[in-house]
């Protein structure tokens, strides 16, 4: 690859961290279902699975994290931190997992989601922010979370296969 | 033992991991608040949310003007019977409203109201899961600062949590890190409410002896510094069951969240209205502490 599409790669990459950022806050903003989805998680387990760079992954999943931490009231760095683990994990997975299985696909989108809500929340605890998603009646709205993630990614994963199939 | 040529993706996770730690650090002992950072992250985004908005608002705008005019006469006539019925109100309380001048003339009370607002349009909402903050177009060139009380002509929204350039972000007085200094309109009990992460906001542990009952209004009592006083707040949607000398209530917030598009913005709050002394205000049901609307504040 050369050191131009390197680049407009890259660019690529920031530009589309900066969109899912704002397109999760207008949709959050105008449709109340989409509280429940965490697109940028979703972006991280997907970017994670079809690159599987590990550092790449980490870098990202921090960066996106941080841009949702600017957009809510957590303290700066609870979901970099989460995001960058999570990401880290993702691409991990898929050097050592066959990622192309649905059902490797449906453990990992919601798995990440629930430790994405665990994370926030022990990182809350401990800053002294709140439980975030175990506090009161909200472990079943984490759930929901995972179920709707998933049911998304899965989408976004069978967009991917078909267009790597197309092409 | 990790091998060499995995090392790098350790290093470099471990990184990514510290500085985020460092940053929460920052954060907790208040010191060096990287709230520089945060601006700079809003100034980057907030642009084009600004964008996206206003394509979306563009097109909803379309189906409005063109689509939903549907019933529209009907509501027109209905509107026009409300209005004459409003002004006649109006004109009713005009007197009432000069007598109560004329009395704080007599008395030396200070001119009640809210003060200096500036209008603000909601352009997102938190992009996370689990915290209820919107973001505004408005920022530190409209005189915004962190703090300043955020309300609708329907009552509070919330107060601001971080500023920018030209936007800030908002904590929903609904987000579980949000207190409140309240009262009840009607008995004057004042008492402090929290935010539940969902729909309500929650009073925790008020004495029963109040008497107070579903449907009662509930108003900010501006003791914590932040909302002027007398401002709508909430309902009590629900009482709790007879504890052995507390309980708990429910309240829905008077202002409608999902359909939240304007705001209005506290920059100079009017002068406090003095409390008479021979005030029928009962002991306060909860302690209200001076900055009550949140535990944490943000730079």
């Amino acid at each position: 690859m050369s050191r131009v599409q390197k680049i407009g790669n890259a660019g690529m990459t920031v530009l589309t961290v900066l969109a899912i950022v704002v397109v999760q806050g207008i949709l959050a903003y105008r449709f109340r279902v989409f509280r429940y989805f965490d697109l940028p998680l979703i972006y991280c387990v997907y970017y994670g699975f079809r690159m599987s760079k590990p550092v790449a992954s980490a870098f990202l999943g921090g960066g996106l994290g941080l841009l949702q931490d600017s957009l809510s009231a957590f303290p700066l760095g609870t979901n970099g931190f989460c995001k960058a683990l999570l990401c880290f994990a993702a691409a991990s997975t898929s050097l050592k997992f066959n990622v192309d299985q649905p059902i490797t696909r449906v453990f990992a989108l919601f798995l990440f989601t629930l430790a994405d809500g665990l994370l926030v929340s022990i990182l809350g605890l401990t800053m002294g922010t709140g439980g975030g998603a175990i506090s009161g009646g909200r472990p079943l709205d984490l759930i929901l979370s995972g179920v709707f993630n998933t049911l998304l990614g899965l989408m976004m994963f069978g967009f991917r296969d078909r267009y790597r199939h197309a092409t | 033992m990790v091998s060499k040529a995995k090392r790098p993706g350790w290093i470099a996770l471990v990184s990514v991991l510290v500085f985020n730690l460092l940053l929460l650090s920052l954060q907790t002992n208040q010191h060096g608040s990287p709230g520089f950072m945060r601006k700079l992250l809003l100034d980057i985004l907030v642009p084009g949310e600004k964008l996206v908005d206003s394509g979306v608002r563009g097109l909803w705008g379309i189906w409005d003007g063109y689509f939903a005019l549907i019933g529209v006469q009907g509501e027109n006539e209905k509107l026009r019977g409300e209005n004459d019925q409003l002004r006649m109100q109006i004109q009713q309380q005009d007197e009432s409203v000069r007598e109560a001048a004329r009395l704080r003339a007599f008395l030396g009370i200070a001119e009640a109201g809210i003060g200096k607002t500036v209008a603000a349009r909601v352009i997102g909402r938190d992009p996370s899961r689990f915290q209820q903050t919107i973001t505004i177009d408005r920022g530190q060139s409209d005189g915004v600062k962190s703090n300043d009380s955020v309300i609708t002509p329907d009552g509070v929204v919330g107060r601001v949590f971080s500023v920018a350039s030209r936007s800030a972000v908002v904590q929903l007085i609904t987000d579980a890190q949000s207190e409140i200094a309240a009262m009840f309109r009607e008995s004057r009990v004042q008492a402090l409410f929290k935010g539940t992460g969902g729909r309500e906001l929650e009073l925790n542990y008020i004495d029963d002896d109040y008497g107070i009952e579903v449907g009662a209004e509930v108003i900010t009592s501006g003791f914590d510094q932040i909302h002027p006083r007398g401002l709508p707040l909430a309902t009590i949607s629900s009482i709790g069951e007879k504890g052995e000398h507390f309980r708990m209530m429910s309240a829905r917030p008077r202002v409608d969240f999902s359909r939240l598009e304007d705001v209005l913005v506290v920059i100079e709050p009017a002068t406090p209205v003095a409390e008479p002394s021979q005030s029928p205000s009962k002991p306060a049901a909860t302690p209200a502490s001076p900055a009550v609307h949140s535990s944490r504040t943000e730079g």
